[in-house]
């Protein structure tokens, strides 16, 4: 067969939702555009959106093809930017609502969603901001990012009295450390707006899921982070205490540590365990 | 009735979605419920309450999954990955039968999060069909295919949504999930006749009804699932409900969702069409 017929002959179904789906990650226009917080603008749709729809869409007996695309375009849109919109809300506090919406907009042209799910939509968004932002809004975005991540996250058992000395114990699949450049946590526990207070202080954080289910951050001294580091790789709790002792302060300082850990459900018995 | 081997033998009544605002009211007060549907996605996580909750209803409860993302009518086919995680939830909840929507929704992994709708064409049909007993034969468990509310219709389609939706099934040889209201919205954003809709289908096809509320805008309607259930929807699922017989109706009620006994409240009124069917046990015995 010859490329010239092959071409010709391309199935219509593909063609149609390739073409289709371009015209879903366009840019918002007109009054759904006017219906968000992205910046105003007078562009119409582009031509290609317009071509689209008058390629694909037969004419309704009440809107034009282009209305009609323009409700799944809306749809599209809105429920990503919702998605984002709920997933950080300290970085929209951070940046304030026009610069929120102008990277928001800029990321999604950029970062369409890969994932079944809108949960994992905002993936990429730390890198993006600490690019185009800096370091203290990256890390907010960051810790915000963190937060999703131990929402769904696995649960191992709860330690008792008798694995925390024969089992391996290790930290929970949903506390997540972070090592941030500046004190984001703190910015974003004091709903502060002023960063400058946090901006010169490298902090420890730590993102967890609380028994009940919520989702929470804590900054903690970073003198304890040989020893979490130690717990996320797991161990008998006497081993891993034994690698790190050199690092770590007095002996009362780790056990509050460890009882305040044990107490915030942060520890579960390791699913290898010893042989 | 649908033929058992589309409903695996399970004959259930009237339920409701499962939704987060209504976990506490549910756990506390174990409301008298046949079932709940779950949106499959958003219980396809590693851990975290969702999964929590789920287990505790599924110990009561009868839960039945309905997805959003297995996209049948994608060019590209299925992606095992979700059909994965779809197989590994269905383990948990046990689920009779599992539905999806008649619709594609992502191209060359970038995902819309929705329901886009289909060109009724025989390539189209053949494609879907393909990909629905791919999906079935892997999950092992029947599947019904859902018809979903459209906004737009393609200059390239051959036949009525309700042919394709026939052909489709009956190619794939899967039950269907018929919406009444997302075939009202259609009916009027397309204008054709939702009756003609409901008295084409095949009937011993119909594992399971949807009823649902929409928003009605001044030259078109979309399918919001916020408001209570209309008439034209109630008339459309009466005859839906005297041609396939005593089926799983559930309500959908996803968006500014009221109270639980407003939401049940509300679904209880298809018991009101049922007078004239078998009766089966629709209302789920008091739970202790």
């Amino acid at each position: 067969m010859s490329r010239k017929l092959h071409i010709f002959m391309k199935p219509l179904l593909e063609a149609t939702q390739k073409e289709f789906f371009t015209a879903l990650l366009e840019p918002l226009r007109g009054s759904s555009r006017m219906a968000t917080d992205f910046t105003p603008t007078n562009d119409p749709h582009s031509d290609h959106f317009l071509q689209v729809a008058d390629r694909l869409v037969r004419p309704g007996p009440n809107l034009t093809p282009a209305e009609g695309l323009e409700l799944y375009h809306r749809q599209y849109w809105f429920r990503l930017i919702d998605s984002l919109a709920e997933d950080f809300p300290g970085l929209r506090r951070l940046l304030g609502e026009t610069r929120f919406w102008q990277l928001i907009e800029s990321y999604l042209l950029s970062h369409p969603s890969r994932s079944f799910t809108l949960r994992h939509l905002g993936q990429s968004l730390p890198p993006m901001v600490t690019e185009s932002e800096g370091e203290f809004a990256g890390s907010v975005a960051q810790v915000e990012w963190t937060m999703m991540l131990a929402f769904e996250a696995a649960q191992l058992p709860l330690p008792d009295a008798v694995s925390f000395t024969e089992s391996r114990i290790q930290l929970q699949p949903h506390v997540h450390i972070l090592e941030l450049p500046v004190a984001a946590g703190k910015w974003l526990d004091r709903e502060a707006t002023d960063i400058l207070p946090f901006v010169r202080e490298p902090s420890l954080v730590v993102v967890w899921r609380t028994h009940s289910g919520s989702v929470v951050h804590r900054t903690v001294d970073r003198a304890a982070l040989p020893m979490l580091a130690a717990l996320r790789q797991g161990g008998l709790l006497e081993h891993l205490l034994a690698e790190v002792e050199k690092d770590l302060p007095d002996t009362e300082q780790v056990f509050e540590w460890f009882r305040d850990w044990q107490q915030l459900g942060w520890f579960g018995v390791s699913t290898l365990q010893i042989s | 009735m649908a033929h058992p081997r589309f409903t695996n033998g399970f004959e259930l009544g009237i339920g409701i979605g499962l939704r987060v605002p209504h976990y506490d009211h549910i756990l506390s007060e174990k409301p008298a419920v046949a079932w709940f549907e779950i949106i499959s996605e958003n219980y396809m996580v590693d851990g975290g309450r969702p999964l929590e909750v789920l287990d505790q209803i599924l110990e009561q409860y009868q839960v039945v999954q309905h997805g959003v993302g297995l996209y049948p009518g994608n060019h590209e086919g299925l992606d095992f990955e979700h059909l994965k995680r779809l197989k590994t939830l269905a383990g948990r909840t046990k689920t009779p039968w599992f539905s999806d929507h008649l619709c594609w929704g992502s191209v060359d992994g970038t995902f819309s999060h929705d329901l886009l709708p289909l060109p009724y064409t025989m390539e189209s049909a053949r494609k879907v069909a393909a990909n629905l007993r791919i999906a079935q034969d892997f999950m092992e468990l029947p599947l019904a295919v859902e018809n979903v509310s459209s906004y737009v219709e393609f200059h390239q389609s051959e036949m009525t949504e309700w042919e394709f939706l026939t052909e489709v099934v009956e190619m794939a040889d899967v039950g269907i999930l018929l919406d009444v209201n997302n075939i009202h919205v259609s009916s009027i954003n397309h204008g054709f006749d939702a009756m003609e809709y409901v008295n084409f289908i095949p009937a011993e096809r119909v594992t399971q009804m949807h009823i649902a509320g929409h928003s009605k805008y001044e030259r078109f309607i979309i399918d919001t699932h916020d408001h209570p259930v209309v008439d034209p929807v109630w008339k459309l699922y009466a005859r839906a409900i005297e041609r396939c017989g005593a089926t799983a109706t559930l309500l959908e009620w996803d968006a500014k969702i009221p109270s639980f006994d407003e939401v049940w409240s509300e679904a209880k009124k298809a018991c009101n069409y049922w007078d004239h069917v078998p009766q089966i046990t629709y209302l789920h015995e008091t739970v202790a």
